[in-house]
């Protein structure tokens, strides 16, 4: 009799168990993109960057069909009449499709565009962004030598230089940006190497001050805004090589005039790649190229995000051939990507680490601490 | 229509026709055994019994001695495990469930201790069922006669629910006796009955048995019922003593 | 204590239990079933937009359907533009299975949607290897196709082929789509320059008001759905109902199982109060049991649900999708407050019904040790009392409600009053069947049954309207068939008709048509869908092509109005739901602003349920300049042949695939839809009738139980077991008989009550009343009969088999 019950009560919870896979409809979580990925390997078909080539603007300033990757990327501190600071960025990247047979429609494209747009309101801590994508198809998204732009977010250049439009919910930016530097090549005359192999390398150039003039809009308050900004230019397949794990790149404009730009490839035992570089721009646009050991980087201290992901946003850097010594921190800490890629970008200040007195501004940007959580990060 | 019971041969039907000297019933070496789980129960262990013609035989015994089972044998509504039970001649136990059948509807009648009588159907047509059963129908007359025999005729349109015990009792035996049985077998029938409905019942009973020269073989605990018998066997754990 | 009292009865009585569990498992699977189904067709219909964008998701589209890629780079780079999806959709088979190509655009402002196995949108669709297109498919869609992840799916027509590279899961409302890449989907089905809609999230309303233009329709995704709704409303209260009458029809079997499970304990239970028992527990303990049984059937019931409303979405999707453009789900969805609800339902109604059994158990005196004991019958003045008040409530309902859910609920009401009678009048019936067969052993058969009226009672009522209602709404749905097809045959007058494949035909293509040799006459029919959502239908009829309308009511003028352009006529089914009438004036929105024209007659129609008006040719011309017309009839001289005109036809040219039909191949094609739709109706009704059976067998084992002593008494008086045999299935035969005898007068009553007032109030549109078709009665009462006998033969084995000695005594 035992035997029974226990008889009907299983082909009850199989029963019950049927109704409740029936009923099962929760998505799974997506994988993510990991940037880092994307950036180390390339298929054959792609062209590399093997050595230095001439650049000529404006025509450099278009896009580079052929190479797997490439992006226009702003950044920049500005202060409205108040001193109320915010930080920018807007980038575009343009992803392209393995070279192959389209099919035959009007939607064909040879490369998958993405932009991101993020607004750092310092006085509230608040980091606003938003992400958007297109494919390269019915003029959704582009890149000529006048004109880079993702739907309406545009930037067309200017005869001082470039205007720059975006705008998302609750934030959007109007800005004119105008040179006050040449162009900065960077590595070997814009050839940028990143890795031992033949083609773990960049096509390399930044303007690295610009002024910014222009209006920001936040929560519908319209605030006129100055500042300065800088643009870096990349493209290359497969440029950074087997082993990196991803990268700290910092981009700094010094009161005293200078700019620096400072990168330190990480390996996945956490050292500095040999192809960590940098460039230190002088105040009259002459310009020093950095190998890895003209420079130190040291953490300082970490900020810990909603996903339990550590980011080491502060840091003492250190020169000691240009008796340069600071401390970067932090605008404000929560200045994370929470979106197809993890990464956290945002403006820092460079400190005085005697006096603690603000030597200058700038954006890090902190790469490839937030591959583990691709998973828990929302993908299309 | 022929009163008496002897005349077994009144039928067309040859095979109906019996040497009258036989006995009515003849049991020789009936025994039945019931399984329970792993246990044998003989509930009737070589049984040898005879009925005459008309004679009236009560067989008495402590309830489980093998009465009810001796009953249901006699009538062919079970079948002895050993031993051969004979009707009028005819060896019951050989027969096929289907001619059983017809054999008991023709020439037994059946009175139960609680009527058994067919609650949608009127007292009349209780009566006029074996008839309808056995395919030859009871006149009207036969039905009628039968009942102011058994003084019921009044209450021939009542259904049984309508009716008294003693009352529906008379009905199950004008049931019995329409159509003309050698024998009548009766299974404690005034069991169910207080005193007095009882002796009018049994009184009933011997009284048309007698007139009809029927043979009736009466279970019964009733000693009354059984001192109104020609004769008494009594059973004691499924063997018969003589009293 | 009182758990071991039921169990060792259970035991003893398997099969009885094994009927409960069906009865409750049937009637909760029938009742799921439809839910279910409903839920199939109100929520998931045409909610690809929902599914991509969100529930509030905003379409734009082209009044012709297609809108023009060139627009949407225009629009989408507009400043402030919303992150458009654009979509392309077109109908594809699969394996027989009707499925929809949509082709998005993976980087525009989609919902996050990830497959089974976390594969990303574009990741799934950008994954192509051996040049096959990807798609993404509901896992359900899938099932339905019979095919799994990496399975290559063939189109049936063009024999394309796409790769499965991802599962979806509960996206419902993208069930039998084919998910694909818009370049990918473009090509393959060779369509380029436009998309079918633009999705937008339902913040960019505001700028869509004012940056679409005259041009672009905007819809809301929930306003779009609710419209697919509304066309599957007549459907769905069909369905409801069905269910409702199952669930009925269920109970009416738990019903008669439980209270056969009394009548085997009643000595028991007599004993049980004589030794103590208080009512209490008693009830407890018959409470206990129906919960444990109902928990069992009705679990079955709720996987047996969903197995069938599966097999049944199956049926109904051809219709759906023939009859109202939509696709409906590859699966239903269910919800645990569905399963949970509907579980405790089953558990409340079968405790219920078994209240008067209880009643009847808990009215045994205590120490009453036998088992007669007569179910009460409710006296003939009460029933009637009873009977009238439900039919004229029922009736006075349906006079004073003109909406569809008066017309069931009367209907409901009116069939309820009747059932209620139905065991009386079928029970005189057989007492006057005994009567006239008196001396026969169907006579007797019949007579016995009296005793055990209230024990069959329910079940009698039970088969009489399932009975009922198969004949009824087969009539009804042949009925309807039949004016379907008088209808296509009065409105087709041409000889033969001609259209292009996807496209329509220009004045000049027409004009060519038109003086073919052999051809005497033309019209043509031009459809087009109105900025209020009114379908417009132009005509050029020659005057002979008149009588294709069939007007509802008089009105002599309307030719001479509808022809010189002063008055419109309307459908029936626009003119019911708008409340038109002949005088009435329309107003429709023209390019040269609203115009204002007088209904000259109301014309029958089944071909929309909205209904749509009809204008002359010349007057929409005049109205809208549009000179393309749809299909154009051609009229034939003498001695000329569609088939060889339609041989000139092809070797016309006319610049794009030309088909041509006969009036007898579109009436062919109507009555092919006409038929799978009702399918699901059929389907519905066969269930209701099976159930219906096992209420049958249930009672009639329940009156076999109770009346074993009665049987027993037979088989000692001289019934052989062959002859009880007989006794019992005559019963059930006559039974089924007499089930059908009522039945048929109410199936003539459902019949007309869904002709005349459910199909109306449904659908909008009027069923001529005639006599019912005979021909469902043809079938019906044969299967009935031999059913009901068949029903009646595992009884009757039973009762022929048990050993007679043991029931001879009362109380055992």
């Amino acid at each position: 009799m035992r035997r029974d019950i226990v008889i009907a009560v299983l082909i009850a919870v199989v029963a019950v168990g049927w109704l409740v896979q029936r009923i099962e409809q929760r998505e799974p979580d997506a994988t993510g993109i990991s940037g880092t990925a994307l950036l180390n390997a390339a298929p054959d078909a792609f062209k590399r960057v093997t050595g230095p080539e001439p650049l000529v603007f404006p025509a450099d300033h278009a896009m580079h069909p052929g190479f797997r990757n490439e992006w226009w990327y702003f950044t920049g501190n500005l202060f409205d009449a108040t001193g109320r600071r915010y930080g920018f960025q807007f980038t575009l990247f343009r992803f392209a499709v393995e070279p192959g047979e389209r099919p035959d429609s009007d939607f064909a494209s040879d490369a998958i565009w993405m932009a991101h747009f993020a607004v750092s309101d310092v006085a509230r801590a608040r980091f606003n962004s938003a992400e958007r994508f297109a494919r390269d198809a019915l003029g959704l998204a582009g890149a000529t030598a006048d004109e880079w732009w993702l739907r309406d977010w545009t930037v067309t250049r200017t005869e001082e230089g470039w205007r720059l439009r975006a705008q998302m919910d609750g934030a959007s930016l109007d800005l004119d940006l105008a040179p006050r530097k040449p162009v900065v090549l960077q590595g070997d005359s814009g050839y940028s190497r990143k890795g031992p192999e033949r083609g773990n390398a960049s096509r390399y150039y930044s303007i690295t001050r610009m002024a910014a003039d222009g209006r920001v809009v936040l929560d519908g308050n319209a605030a006129e805004v100055t500042g300065s900004a800088w643009l870096d230019r990349e493209w290359g397949s497969s440029q950074l090589g087997e082993g990196i794990a991803g990268w700290d790149w910092f981009a700094l404009q010094l009161d005293d005039g200078r700019d620096l730009m400072l990168y330190r490839l990480r390996t996945e035992a956490g050292d500095a790649s040999r192809f960590s570089a940098g460039v230190l721009v002088e105040a009259d646009g002459g310009y020093r190229v950095l190998e890895r050991d003209d420079f130190e980087f040291e953490e300082i201290g970490r900020w810990r995000d909603r996903l339990g992901v550590d980011w080491p946003v502060a840091w003492r850097v250190r020169l000691p051939g240009e008796g340069l010594a600071f401390e970067v921190r932090p605008a404000f800490d929560a200045q994370r990507w929470y979106a197809t890629v993890g990464y956290w970008e945002g403006a820092v200040d460079v400190i005085d680490p005697d006096d603690g007195r603000t030597l200058g501004r700038g954006y890090l940007e902190l790469s490839g601490y937030a591959d583990s959580d691709a998973q828990r990060v929302g993908v299309r | 229509m022929a009163d008496d019971c002897d005349d077994v041969c009144h039928d067309d039907n040859r095979d109906d026709c019996r040497d009258e000297r036989q006995p009515v019933l003849r049991a020789r070496g009936v025994t039945r055994t019931y399984h329970d789980g792993n246990q044998d129960i003989r509930v009737l262990d070589s049984v040898d019994l005879e009925v005459s013609a008309g004679e009236k035989l009560a067989i008495t015994g402590e309830s489980g001695s093998g009465k009810s089972t001796f009953l249901h044998l006699a009538a062919g509504m079970d079948l002895p495990d050993a031993g051969t039970m004979e009707l009028l001649g005819e060896h019951v136990n050989r027969l096929a469930e289907p001619e059983r059948t017809r054999f008991r509807a023709r020439h037994i009648g059946l009175v139960f201790q609680d009527y058994n009588l067919i609650e949608s159907l009127s007292a009349g047509e209780n009566i006029e069922l074996v008839g309808w059963l056995t395919g030859r129908p009871a006149s009207v007359d036969d039905i009628r006669r039968l009942a102011a025999e058994l003084g019921i005729d009044e209450l021939l349109g009542r259904r049984p629910d309508q009716l008294s015990g003693g009352q529906q009792q008379r009905v199950a035996i004008a049931r019995a006796l329409i159509h003309q049985p050698s024998l009548v077998l009766a299974d404690e029938p005034t069991g169910s009955l207080d005193q007095a409905s009882a002796e009018q019942v049994m009184q009933v009973l011997s009284q048309s048995v007698d007139a009809r020269g029927c043979a009736l073989v009466l279970v019964t605990h009733s000693e009354t019922a059984a001192a109104r018998c020609d004769r008494r066997v009594r059973l004691r754990a499924g063997k018969l003593e003589a009293t | 204590m009182l758990a071991r009292l039921s169990r060792a009865f259970f035991y003893r009585h398997p099969a009885q239990v094994l009927l409960a569990l069906i009865g409750i498992a049937a009637g909760v699977a029938v009742v799921t079933g439809v839910a279910l189904l409903r839920g199939a067709l109100v929520e998931s219909l045409d909610a690809v937009s929902a599914e991509l964008v969100g529930e509030q998701a905003l379409v734009v589209r082209h009044p012709s359907g297609r809108l023009d890629v060139d627009t949407y780079a225009r629009l989408v780079r507009q400043p402030g533009a919303p992150d458009f999806v654009p979509v392309l959709r077109a109908a594809v088979r699969s394996d027989g299975q009707r499925l929809e190509v949509v082709g998005v655009d993976p980087f525009s402002g989609i919902r996050t949607l990830t497959g089974a196995d976390g594969t990303g949108l574009s990741t799934a669709l950008f994954n192509e290897s051996g040049g096959i297109p990807s798609a993404v498919v509901s896992a359900s869609t899938l099932e339905l196709l019979d095919s799994g992840l990496d399975s290559v799916l063939t189109l049936d027509e063009s024999g394309r082929q796409v790769r499965v590279t991802a599962v979806i899961r509960g996206r419902p409302g993208l069930d039998r789509r084919l998910l694909m890449d818009i370049s990918r989907a473009q090509a393959m089905l060779d369509e380029r320059g436009w998309v079918s809609e633009l999705l937008a999230p339902p913040e960019s309303e505001a700028w869509l008001r004012a940056n679409l233009g005259d041009e672009l329709l905007l819809v809301t995704a929930s306003g779009q759905r609710a419209s697919a709704r509304q066309l599957t409303a007549g459907m769905r209260a069909n369905l409801t109902a069905m269910s409702l009458l199952a669930l009925a029809t269920g109970l009416f079997v738990v019903y008669s199982v439980l209270s056969f499970l009394m009548v085997q304990r009643r000595r028991t239970f007599g004993l049980l109060r004589a030794l103590g028992m208080t009512h209490g527990r008693l009830a407890r303990l018959l409470i206990g049991e129906v919960l444990v049984i109902a928990a069992f059937g009705a679990l079955a019931g709720l996987v047996a649900s969903t197995v069938l409303s599966d097999q049944l979405l199956r049926l109904i999707a051809a219709p759906v999708a023939e009859v109202y453009g939509q696709l409906p789900p590859a699966a239903t969805n269910p919800t645990p407050w569905l399963y949970a609800g509907i579980w405790l339902a089953a558990l409340a109604a079968a405790v219920a019904v078994t209240v008067p059994v209880m009643r009847e158990a808990l009215q045994i005196p205590p120490g009453r040790l036998v088992r007669s004991f007569v179910v009460h019958v409710l006296p003939a003045r009460k029933v009637l009392a009873l009977t009238v008040l439900l039919v004229t409530s029922g009736a006075a309902w349906v006079a004073l409600d003109a909406r569809l859910v008066a017309a069931l609920g009367g209907l409901f009401l009116v069939l309820a009053g009747v059932i209620v009678a139905i065991p009386m009048i079928g029970f005189g019936l057989v007492r006057g069947l005994a009567r006239r067969t008196a001396t026969t052993l169907p006579g007797r058969a019949l007579r016995l049954l009296e005793t055990a009226r209230g024990r069959l009672s329910p079940a009698l009522a039970a088969l009489s309207l399932a009975l009922a209602l198969a004949i009824g709404m087969g009539m009804m749905i042949l009925g309807f068939r039949a004016a379907v097809g008088d209808w296509v045959t009065r409105l087709l007058q041409a000889d033969m008709y001609v259209s292009l494949e996807s496209r329509s035909l220009a004045r000049e293509q027409v004009d060519r048509l038109a003086s073919l040799e052999g051809v005497e006459a033309f019209s043509s029919v031009r459809r087009t869908r109105l900025a209020d959502g009114t379908t417009l239908t132009a005509y050029d009829l020659p005057a002979r092509a008149w009588s294709g309308f069939e007007l509802l009511g008089e009105a002599p003028e309307a030719y001479r109005q509808f022809s010189a352009g002063d008055a419109v006529l309307v459908s029936e089914p626009l003119a019911r739901r708008q409340g038109l009438a002949i005088g009435d004036i329309v107003e429709l929105p023209t390019p040269e602003g609203p115009a204002r024209v007088p209904i000259a007659a109301v014309f029958r129609d089944y071909s929309s349920e909205q209904g749509f008006v009809a204008v002359s040719g010349d007057l929409y011309r005049r109205w809208f300049d549009d000179h393309a017309v749809d299909s154009v009839g051609l009229y034939l001289a003498d001695g000329m042949t569609p088939a060889e005109l339609g041989r000139r036809i092809e070797g016309l040219a006319l610049g794009g695939v030309a088909q041509w039909i006969t009036p007898a191949g579109i009436r062919r094609e109507s009555l092919a839809v006409f038929d799978r739709t009702f399918r699901v109706s059929w389907a519905l009704a066969m269930l209701v009738g099976l159930i219906a059976l096992v209420a049958l067998t249930s009672a009639l084992l329940a009156q076999g139980l109770e009346r074993s002593r009665e049987h027993a008494t037979l088989r000692a008086l001289g019934l052989s077991p062959a002859r009880l045999f007989g006794l019992v299935t005559v019963q059930s035969a006559g039974l089924t008989a007499v089930a059908l005898a009522t039945a048929l007068p109410l199936a003539v009553l459902i019949h007309y009550a869904l002709s005349l007032l459910i199909q109306p109030r449904a659908f909008g549109w009027s069923l001529p009343a005639g006599l019912p078709p005979a021909e469902p009665v043809l079938w019906v009462v044969p299967v009935a009969l031999v059913l009901g006998t068949l029903t009646g033969l595992y009884p009757a084995w039973r009762i022929g088999r048990r050993p007679m000695i043991e029931h001879l005594r009362a109380g055992r």
